[in-house]
């Protein structure tokens, strides 16, 4: 078995090699170069979508799916965008493939997703952030890094599992024997090179690797937190699935003490996780 | 696993098998039926809902106690993570303790 280390460049020959990924680089490219254009509108924005009727119902489904839970149905793309945020528009551009194939292979981790995306945005709304939305889907393609993974080294994948299981230790810190990083810096890498932007790929990437200093940390700390809780709360999960450590300093970051995370983890058990339709 | 009727369902009963509607999991098995929980199915007009007999709760209790204590062991030793499982193992053993 191939036992090469994975880097940067590696992974961005593959993502190019893939004939699928680069549907998705090709689907996503007019809504990419329009978000990056900042003199653009809505209404640009929109009449781009709209020339998509996948990406349309799709984007619909999930501003109408338990997961936003609004009493009104949502039925423009205009007043989706308005509701959702031009980064988390661009997010789901690229990521809906991949959302949908996590659905379909790994249900665990979409479940995980879905609760991830979910606390991040309670936590966010908690801390005072402005952009939520946007931070629940960060929350919600955190773990893109592993279908990436999945998709390109599945048998690496399966000893990474096997070691993680076999030594009692959290699924990332095996990837990181395995494969020379783990799922989070493959992810923030994907999104790099899809051109996202760096606070969103910096959460991604270092949400297993925590650095207060880093230029994001507000953001990253948001999802690093999200993602404890949602391992943590999952007390039916499997045994296998390690909880890993919660770094103090993210706390910190986002002006909580120990008594704000209990209250935080607290309301965490009284969620009711909505399901995402995609 | 007795499927019962949502009119005899009380607070604290565990679902024990995926609860779909319209091909969507709304609550996995495993959870827990809060009296909100409660309100929403019955909002929905689900007419039945298959539960964990109510003899087996203790063994689910400790089932459940005994999986947080696998998934927190490779944080066992930090005291910031052993009180995060503390307060979580806390909730639901008072969960069990005010069942209906």
């Amino acid at each position: 078995m191939d036992e090469t280390p994975i880097d940067r460049a590696t992974l961005k020959k593959l993502l190019a090699s893939k004939p699928n990924f680069a549907n998705v680089r090709d689907t996503a490219a007019p809504i990419l170069a329009i978000t990056a254009n900042p003199n653009a509108t809505i209404h640009e924005l929109a009449a781009v979508i709209e020339q998509d009727p996948e990406l349309t119902a799709r984007l619909l489904k999930i501003v109408n799916s338990g997961f936003y839970g609004l009493r009104n149905k949502v039925e423009s793309i205009h007043h989706t965008i308005v509701l959702l945020g031009w980064n988390a528009i661009k997010m789901i551009a690229i990521g809906s493939s991949i959302l949908t194939r996590m659905c379909t292979t790994d249900r665990r981790l979409f479940n995980h997703s879905v609760r991830t995306a979910q606390i991040a945005r309670f936590i966010a709304t908690e801390a005072s952030f402005y952009k939520v939305e946007e931070i629940a889907v960060v929350g919600l393609l955190h773990d893109f890094g592993a279908v990436i993974l999945s998709l390109f080294f599945p048998e690496r994948c399966v000893q990474a599992r096997k070691l993680a299981t076999d030594n009692g230790i959290p699924l990332h810190l095996a990837e990181r024997s395995i494969f020379g990083v783990d799922h989070g810096e493959v992810g923030g890498w994907t999104l790099e090179a899809w051109n996202m932007p760096e606070n969103i790929t910096e959460s991604v990437s270092r949400h297993h690797s925590f650095d207060s200093k880093s230029y994001h940390a507000r953001k990253t700390a948001v999802i690093h937190v999200a993602d404890v809780f949602a391992l943590a709360a999952n007390y039916r999960g499997p045994s296998w699935e390690k909880v890993p450590e919660l770094a103090g300093e993210s706390l910190e970051v986002l002006g909580f003490d120990e008594n704000d995370l209990k209250d935080l983890l607290l309301t965490v058990m009284k969620m009711r996780f909505d399901p995402l339709i995609i | 696993m007795p499927t019962i009727s949502m009119d005899i369902v009380v607070n604290g009963d565990i679902l024990a098998t995926d609860l779909i509607v319209n091909d969507v999991v709304l609550f996995e098995a495993g959870t827990i039926l809060t009296v909100p929980r409660i309100e929403i199915l019955r909002a929905l007009s689900i007419a039945e809902v298959t539960v964990e007999s109510r003899e087996s709760r203790g063994n689910w209790l400790n089932e459940t106690l005994n999986n947080i204590d696998l998934r927190f062991s490779y944080v066992e030793n930090i005291p910031l993570m052993l009180r995060m499982k503390t307060w979580i193992r806390d909730v639901l053993i008072n969960l069990e303790a005010n069942r209906g």
